[in-house]
């Protein structure tokens, strides 16, 4: 276990050399030119020559390049260009808000998911568990943005429940309060994909041995079904969520445009639009290792759960 | 445990319940209001996007002069009167006294008038304003109170839109030079009725009020400046109480201002949104072929299916009351019949349209897609084939910037002064911002002419000859000049610009 | 002889599979759905009721009436016929992008699982890489760099998704190679690409099919997802997603227009990933637990 955990680790450190050498090329690949794209007619030409400089335009690409990554070691991702702060700064300022955003959608996946996946299982073959299981098909075939739509529509413009932008003002009650609609068009899509795995597992489980032979002995069906099966059952689920959680950090991107909260997935959406360079690199170089790291998550998670994967 | 249940669920259902009912979003003294997008800089030197940054800007500085609210008639501000030498060039203002500037950066004097002025032409500045101050050589301090703008030529719109704009804004010399650039574009110091408060994660800034306001205070002690770049966030915010004013959707503005709780009104934008014909590539460098499409693209669909009927039909550069107006002829389908189209569409070698295809590049703006769809349909009544090409901004300017398009779309951002608004189409901005490809050597001197002179009658003059140059030579269509759909609640009684900008200042509470 | 029992055992397989399937309401649920697209991308301008592109700004956002029977857009065209027609790049994208990343998956997979040694390391390398970015970040960069149209959609989303069917075609080669019969079918001198189309492809075949339904949903989902932002294809082609990102300003006025596309999308949706499943269970593969 711990070699493979090591194995892992040692092979990520190329990938993000590249993925680090792609976000500079990004300099060169990105049609436009940042001076016309926000300064519009009203760029002077010693402008965007400054723009180039600090751009790192002005130098051939392998110096920049080194430049690129000495700044990078130093946690230096540069200034954006747009908004007069440091790139670490501005990310390192909503990232928390990208991270309670998508612990939140998963959250509430795991919890809806599980209860949809339970019935589902306790009513096996009926048609209880038939609209169970399409009511998870659905939502796993709900997009997030469309979620959020919807969400928007019915609870914001129609009942005025849920606040449809921003995240309040920063007390408790209220930020929670702004976050229920984009957390719940977040966790849809998941809640889905978690019942029918919850529910898939528990069948499996409850038809091995040790549960047949609780069965016998006239142990109440509920007691079985929590205490003994969902304990074994949880397993694989658990090992989904790493996963999920890199997954929901791209869904994250629409809910945070739609519901108009500040994060990394908005942030990088913005900058891509206005060509803020030195932002599009450090917003997707931090997007990335955070998959990254919860790739790795989910790779050792399986391999826990997994002894298969563990002999390879 | 079975009792612990039930507690369990009382919490609950008591939570749900407390998160559900909406929290009043505004507290009586504070006010929430959507700007258009996130504030780059709140340094005026060095405003990226006017539109959205000016209502900020506005309310933390003064200028020398000012349009009085709800016109655009210029009147003192900071300054208490002037005098302008015989020869145009020098300009002489006497300054108010005693003014303070914020956070007890000291009083303002003449030296922070050229400070605030110089550091905008000075040669390493790079500032996007150095334009408007295109002629200013220098300015001297007479003394604590009165300053001179030393001019090379006479400029034509210093006072139409320079000073009174944000290029005209004073900031404190003192916190300049203490903060250094950088930080003052975060930490702004100006005069103004609100004192800079705090700019936040989601790029709110918040404002509060000035108490020692030299002038008559502002009613709301705070003031919460919100980015929403999409209208429908903006209404939806309106209406679930996140903010107090915000634009509206064209489609929405009957319903929602008909509603008790809002009230709304819709101004003339200050822009010109045009169609656009690439004058020097084949097959548009015909003239005739460009006066037949001035009959078949039919703006007043583009009115209806674009803007909902809302936005006025625009025939000139300018606003019908500014300077220089002339109003361009339409070229109606149906005052001519289609036969005559027909006809112009053969004598310029497309007889039926055959063969004809055109190239439109526009952004993917939902807007810009709509019309570039309007303009599609209607070109294919006369048999001419339209590819549509909706490019990302950059893309679309490096498009536009080396010609390569028949057909496009534009909107240009204008101010007061018309000789800032119809430079865009001299023959120095080929390759850059002439979106026709056109030169015309008359243009170029009767803007010229007109820039140089404060004459109000020779410069109308000029423009409006300039603008018969453009229709003779059937460049492109005028659209409009877009709406502005200010909506707010019923409790505030909000003053805007004649263009739609709120003055924040100015709000009152219509309740008491 | 090994010819015919293994294709023997294919076909005894595709009856056993279409027998349980047959039984399973998912598939016929997921299996009518892909042949409505189907249909409608063949057959719009047999099936739609106007011409899509046609406008008449008289009639704009009215609600569902005969004459439009799901009503007008906001430049008076009939939403039926731009759903319809939309249905083309939704198939385009779909199987495009997945015939894409499958054709590009089996080639680096084989050729890793075959050559093995540095070239293995190399396209596992890729893998990776590509793997290393959140997709939907991924495709929003490529598109940026690329610009938006409906072939550059294909590509990059074929590309993006390419990484799984390399990955889990390379797993199974491995362990197919492992098999008795292909072991046999070398030592009586079969040479490596008879080996991969009679032995090895036919085995992977069901993992690759159950993996693609999911992705084609993913697919429509991204693509979709990027026009809302304004980053999909160009008029006049319209896609639901664009249909979803206009009707997004008209919520208020016009709330119908907006559950049209939605509701394409997610039924197209539903419909690739039911069919997979019940794929899934008829097929039994040993898949990556991925999804």
């Amino acid at each position: 276990m711990f070699i493979y955990i090591t194995k892992r680790l040692l092979w990520v450190i190329p990938t993000i050399l590249t993925v680090l050498l792609l976000l500079f090329s990004l300099s060169y690949l990105l049609p436009g030119d940042p001076a016309d794209i926000i300064l519009g007619p009203r760029a002077t030409p010693e402008m965007a020559a400054e723009l180039e400089s600090r751009l790192g335009l002005d130098n051939p690409w392998y110096q920049s390049y080194l430049i690129y990554l000495q700044n990078i070691i130093k946690g230096d991702l540069g200034t954006s260009i747009f908004r007069d702060r440091s790139v670490l700064k501005v990310i390192l300022d909503v990232l928390p808000y990208t991270v309670i955003l998508t612990l939140a959608g998963m959250g509430l996946a795991v919890f809806n998911g599980i209860s949809i996946g339970l019935l589902a299982a306790n009513y096996n073959n009926s048609y209880f568990e038939k609209f169970l299981t399409m009511l998870s098909f659905i939502t796993a075939s709900t997009p997030t943005y469309i979620a959020g739509v919807l969400l928007i529509v019915v609870f914001s413009v129609n009942f005025n429940l849920l606040p449809s932008i921003g995240i309040g003002d920063g007390g408790l009650l209220d930020s929670i309060h702004h976050l229920i609609g984009p957390a719940l068009a977040l966790s849809v899509g998941w809640t889905g994909y978690i019942a029918r795995l919850t529910r898939s597992s528990m069948l499996e489980t409850l038809d091995q041995e040790f549960i047949q032979t609780e069965k016998s002995f006239g142990i109440p069906r509920y007691y079985i079904l929590y205490k003994y099966a969902l304990k074994k059952a949880i397993k694989p689920i658990i090992a989904v969520i790493g996963l999920g959680i890199g997954r929901l950090l791209g869904g994250a991107v629409f809910v945070e445009v739609i519901f108009n909260r500040p994060g990394l997935g908005r942030l990088i959406v913005d900058s891509v639009n206005e060509r803020d360079l030195p932002l599009v690199r450090g917003g997707v170089l931090v997007a990335a290792l955070l998959f990254v790291v919860a790739n790795l998550i989910a790779d050792i998670s399986y391999a826990y759960f997994d002894p298969r994967i563990k002999q390879k | 445990m079975l009792k612990n249940k039930y507690i369990y669920l009382l919490i609950i259902t008591v939570l749900c319940l407390g998160l559900l009912t909406n929290p009043a979003a505004a507290q009586d003294d504070s006010l929430n209001i959507a700007i258009p997008g996130r504030a780059q800089t709140l340094d005026p030197a060095y405003l990226q996007r006017v539109l959205s940054d000016w209502p900020v800007m506005n309310s933390i500085f003064n200028g020398l002069v000012k349009y009085k609210p709800g016109t655009f008639e210029v009147v003192p501000d900071l300054a208490e009167e002037w005098e302008i030498s015989e020869d145009n060039t020098e300009i002489t203002f006497q300054l108010k006294k005693g003014i303070q500037f914020h956070k007890g950066y000291g009083e303002f004097t003449a030296e922070d008038v050229k400070f605030s002025f110089e550091r905008i032409i000075a040669e390493d500045a790079n500032s996007p304003e150095a334009q408007s101050f295109i002629n200013l050589e220098r300015v001297e301090v007479i003394n604590q109170y009165t300053v001179k703008l030393i001019l090379t030529q006479p400029m034509g719109r210093l006072f139409t839109s320079t000073l009174p704009f944000n290029a005209g804004l004073i900031v404190s010399k003192k916190a300049v030079e203490e903060m250094g650039r950088e930080k003052f574009a975060s930490n702004p110091i100006g005069t103004g009725p609100y004192v800079f408060e705090e700019w936040d994660v989601n790029n709110n800034i918040t404002l509060k009020r000035n108490d020692d306001y030299f002038e008559v205070g502002a009613e709301y002690g705070e003031i919460v400046f919100m980015p929403m770049s999409d209208p429908t966030s903006q209404e939806l915010a309106l209406q679930s109480g996140e903010i107090d004013i915000g634009q509206l959707t064209l489609d929405n503005f009957d319903q929602i201002s008909q509603m008790e709780e809002f009230e709304a009104e819709i101004y003339p934008d200050l822009a010109i949104q045009y169609v656009a014909f690439n004058t020097s590539k084949e097959p548009l460098n015909n003239k005739k072929l460009r006066e037949a499409l001035r009959y078949i693209i039919n703006p007043e669909e583009i009115l209806i299916g674009a803007f909902a009927g809302k936005a006025e039909r625009a025939n000139s550069i300018l606003l019908e009351d500014m300077t220089g107006y002339w109003q361009a002829p339409d070229f109606k389908l149906e005052d001519v019949g289609e036969d005559y189209v027909w006809n112009l569409l053969a004598e310029a070698g497309y007889p039926e349209g055959e063969g004809l295809e055109l190239e439109y590049v526009t952004d993917a703006n939902e807007e810009r897609r709509l019309i570039g769809a309007l303009i599609q349909d209607q070109l294919s009544r006369f048999n001419i084939d339209l590819n549509i090409e909706a490019l990302e901004v950059g893309p679309k300017i490096d498009r536009w910037q080396d010609g390569s398009y028949d057909i496009t779309y534009a909107r240009f951002t204008n101010t007061v002064d018309p000789g800032y608004n119809f430079q865009w189409n001299l023959s120095e901005q080929l390759g850059k911002w002439n979106l026709f490809h056109w030169s015309n050597k008359e243009y170029d001197n009767l803007w010229q002419e007109a820039e140089t002179t404060l004459d109000s009658n020779l410069r109308a003059e000029n423009y409006k000859k300039m603008q018969q140059l453009m229709n003779d030579d059937s460049i492109g269509i005028w659209v409009t000049h877009g709406v502005k759909t200010p909506a707010w609640i019923t409790e505030i009684e909000p003053v805007f610009s004649p263009d739609g900008v709120i003055l924040p200042w100015l709000i009152s509470n219509s309740e008491e | 002889m090994f010819k015919s029992q293994k294709f023997f055992r294919f076909q005894k397989k595709s009856a056993r599979v279409i027998k349980i399937m047959k039984k399973d309401y998912k598939a016929y649920l997921g299996g009518s759905v892909i042949m409505l697209i189907l249909i409608s991308a063949i057959f719009a301008p047999l099936i739609a009721p106007a011409d899509p592109y046609k406008t008449n700004v008289t009639k704009r956002l009215e609600g569902p009436s005969l004459q439009n029977l799901l009503g007008t857009d906001s430049l008076g065209r009939d939403i039926l016929s731009r759903l319809i027609y939309a249905a083309r790049p939704a198939v385009l994208v779909s199987f495009g992008g997945i015939i894409i990343s499958v054709i590009i998956g089996i080639i680096l997979g084989l050729l890793a699982a075959y050559v093995g040694g540095i070239l293995e390391s190399i396209i596992l390398f890729i893998f990776d890489v590509i793997r290393a970015f959140p997709p939907i970040i991924l495709i929003l960069v490529l598109l940026s760099i690329i610009g938006p149209s409906l072939l550059s959609v294909i590509v990059i989303l074929g590309v993006t998704i390419m990484p799984r069917y390399g990955r889990v075609v390379r797993a199974e080669t491995l362990s197919e190679k492992e098999e008795d019969f292909v072991e046999a079918a070398r030592s009586l001198g079969a040479d490596n690409s008879r080996i991969i189309f009679k032995h090895i492809l036919p085995n992977i075949f069901a993992s690759v099919l159950v993996l693609s339904g999911m992705d084609m949903a993913s697919m429509i989902m991204w693509e979709a997802g990027l026009s809302f932002l304004g980053l999909g294809l160009q008029p006049p082609l319209s896609s639901w997603g664009v249909m979803l990102q206009e009707s997004y300003q008209y919520i208020q006025t016009a709330p119908l227009m907006i559950l049209w596309p939605a509701l394409a999308i997610m039924l197209t949706m539903l419909g690739f990933s039911t069919f997979a499943e019940s794929l899934r269970v008829a097929l039994n593969p040993k898949l990556n637990q991925e999804v």
